[in-house]
């Protein structure tokens, strides 16, 4: 599974280094100690820094969530104009026949970052930890529950590489997506 | 050091017992290899004290080193790192003690601990992160550029998945103007165009596309579609061809009544096309100044005629040679039935068909209204059905709402508003909407006769005239129940709640 989860992480290596560049950020931010400052190291930690034991509710969120968030944003960005310019529009090739190159690197892109968003498992577990437990009151559970089931599917399924089916589906529903408000939008 | 003393001594009172037994020479030999050993027992003390020597500043060289080294080694807390065992190391140093002040268990350094916390970016990294976002930035240009183009192309998509074809025609219009403009080929969007106007019967405008596939791409999954649609489109019009071509074999270029047609013979002719397959003429090649060229465009070539088309020209064929409305619309509910999606093909003919012998037409509407939601043909049909069920007030207004809309088909609804009025004996406001409806679209012989009617019926002679003037020119007459009606042997009742419930 490790193999399979390296091989992904590799082949979305563009999502995969930005995603642990802004882990380290958040770290740097919130002053975490990282242990390990790799983020390609060929293991499961690949795509992440690992860091100190997290106490506090507020710093794990944040090292959670700014990543994704960051990610999330530029996956968007990239498969918006990769996904509709390929899989809405069908430009395959340009006006003069040459296969349009760049429409494919945005595509590819854009997939890379939406397969990179979500944070390690023990991340995921200690803010689960953290945030659902007797001391933390009821409004901050409920307001943090979308975000966080977000957040520890994601880890989940990240663990076993499926992050790269699910980015390659949403390019293809995107187009779908912009169809509901982007014609009451501009027209 | 005693026991050599002791040997000297030995040595000395054997030399005294010796020297009293030897003679002269054997003495002086005695005495030189005496002389010789204690030159060698000198030479000997003298390198062993001078190795001891050696041996003694060697050690004390290597003790002054020592000293350096230790000197040199920082001392923790003032404890010297000798003195830490190994497992309370810095994990990251291994030179001081582990744990800080705020957290004694940590297995680092306060030192090591602080620099952890600031881990440093390389260079690198930081550029190539710089250079994605730099990148999105491009693309969010890249986006914003063709906003019009994705909303247009977006919405015409939208408008197919309700199944309002029209709509999505216009939208798909607007997105391969800027398309063309902006030099984009976007084959999908191409794709989703022909199919539109196929379903539109905009037959005639789908063979204009053909270029903008390749054909080793056209057949692929993604582009299906628009290989079918072409596929049929060429088939239809080769089917097209074929009958006008046979059609003036048998009868000739020019038939003027339609008694001549030999009716039979070319419903015969027609079966015959049903299983045949269509023979190619030779192929045309392309030249540019006179030179071949060659084009990766894709080129059909039907290879079947099309039964639905076969279909239509039986009913057409039926139609022009007066059958019965049955065979008629048998021959439209053959398409239907076969082909449902070309709904251009049959729609309008096979509703009227149905409202002339009295048929329900509720369930054939909401049929056609699966495929096009915004045809306007199921609103004339029910129009017309609500007219004949003799709903007068409801066939006015369901006709006013698409007469505001200045519909395409807004001359028949008129028409229609006309007839109801005529029923309702309001013959003024039926020849007001009779004369504005052959205002729109004056071309039929229905909408002359129709307002001809509405001027006999509102006593406006004047227009009956112009009308009887203007058909005489064109070497026509009106209908027979017109006539019927000026000439008082049939009643308004009896020419539109009877027979086909309308003016031929």
């Amino acid at each position: 599974m490790t193999t399979l989860y390296v091989i992904i992480k590799y082949f979305t290596i563009v999502g995969t280094f930005t995603k642990a560049f802004f882990e380290h950020l958040s770290c740097r931010i919130y002053e975490v100690l990282i242990e390990d400052g790799r983020y390609l190291a060929p293991t499961e930690m690949c795509g992440h820094v690992e860091h100190e034991f997290i106490k506090k509710r507020g710093v794990c969120f944040g090292i959670c969530f700014f990543p994704f968030m960051f990610n999330l944003i530029l996956g968007l960005v990239f498969t918006s104009v990769g996904a509709l310019n390929v899989l809405h529009l069908g430009e395959f090739f340009t006006a003069s026949g040459k296969i349009n190159i760049l429409n494919y690197v945005f595509l590819w892109l854009g997939i890379s970052f939406l397969t990179n968003l979500f944070p390690q498992m023990e991340d995921a577990l200690t803010l689960k930890e953290l945030i659902y437990n007797k001391e933390t009151n009821l409004f901050v559970k409920i307001i943090a529950a979308p975000i966080f089931a977000i957040l520890y599917c994601g880890a989940k399924l990240e663990r076993y590489g499926l992050t790269l089916i699910t980015s390659i589906l949403f390019a293809f529903v995107l187009p779908s997506i912009y169809g509901l408000f982007l014609p009451l939008a501009v027209l | 050091m005693d026991e050599n003393r002791q040997d000297e001594v030995l040595n000395e009172s054997e030399t005294i017992e010796e020297t009293e037994v030897l003679s002269d020479e054997e003495l002086k030999l005695k005495q030189e290899m005496e002389a010789l050993a204690r030159t060698f027992q000198e030479e000997l003390d003298k390198a062993k004290a001078e190795e001891a020597q050696l041996a003694l500043e060697k050690q004390e060289a290597e003790e002054e080193a020592e000293i350096l080294i230790q000197e040199l080694e920082p001392e923790t807390d003032g404890e010297n790192i000798d003195d830490i065992p190994e497992e309370e190391l810095c994990e990251c140093c291994g030179e001081k003690r582990r744990g800080t002040k705020s957290n004694p268990d940590s297995p680092y350094c306060p030192s090591c601990e602080k620099a952890l916390r600031r881990y440093p970016f390389d260079l690198l990294s930081v550029l190539l992160v710089l250079i994605v976002v730099g990148f999105s930035f491009y693309a969010c240009i890249c986006f914003a550029d063709r906003t019009e183009l994705y909303a247009n192309s977006l919405q015409a998509k939208r408008y197919e998945s309700n199944a309002k074809p029209a709509s999505a025609y216009t939208s798909n219009a607007k997105a391969i103007e800027i398309m063309k403009k902006d030099k984009i080929n976007g084959e999908l969007v191409y794709k989703r165009a022909v199919d539109t106007m196929f379903k539109l019967g905009s037959t005639e405008e789908i063979s204009n596309y053909e270029d903008r596939f390749k054909t080793w791409e056209i057949k692929l999954p993604h582009l299906r579609k628009a290989y079918d649609v072409f596929k049929t489109n060429e088939e239809m019009t080769a089917t097209q061809d074929k009958i006008y071509s046979l059609v003036a074999e048998i009868a000739g270029n020019e038939i003027t009544n339609p008694a001549d047609l030999p009716y039979d013979e070319v419903m015969a002719k027609l079966d015959e096309l049903e299983n045949a397959q269509i023979v190619r003429e030779p192929v045309e090649v392309d030249t540019e100044n006179g030179e071949e060229f060659v084009t990766s465009a894709y080129r059909n070539s039907a290879q079947t005629y099309n039964t639905s088309m076969i279909n239509f020209f039986r009913f057409y064929f039926s139609a022009v040679c007066e059958k019965d409305y049955e065979t008629q619309i048998k021959y439209l509910e053959k398409i239907k039935e076969d082909t449902p999606e070309y709904t251009w093909l049959y729609d309008s003919m096979l509703g009227d068909l149905y409202n002339k012998t009295g048929k329900d037409v509720t369930e054939y509407c909401d049929f056609l209204l699966k495929y096009n939601s915004e045809n306007p043909v199921v609103y004339v049909i029910k129009t017309t059905s609500l007219r004949i069920q003799g709903k007068y007030d409801e066939a006015i207004e369901l006709a006013q709402k698409y007469i505001d809309r200045n519909d395409t088909y807004a001359y028949e609804f008129l028409r229609q508003q006309a007839l109801c009025y005529l029923m309702k004996g309001e013959y003024k406001n039926a020849y007001d909407a009779a004369n504005s409806s052959y205002g729109l679209y004056g071309n039929t012989l229905q909408s002359v006769d129709t307002l001809a009617l509405c001027s006999i019926a509102s006593n406006n002679m004047s227009t009956y005239d112009e009308l009887a003037k203007l058909l005489e020119e064109n070497e026509v007459q009106f209908s027979d129940e017109v006539t019927a009606y000026k000439n008082g042997t049939l009643t308004l009742e009896d020419i539109l709640t009877k027979g086909d419930f309308d003016v031929q």
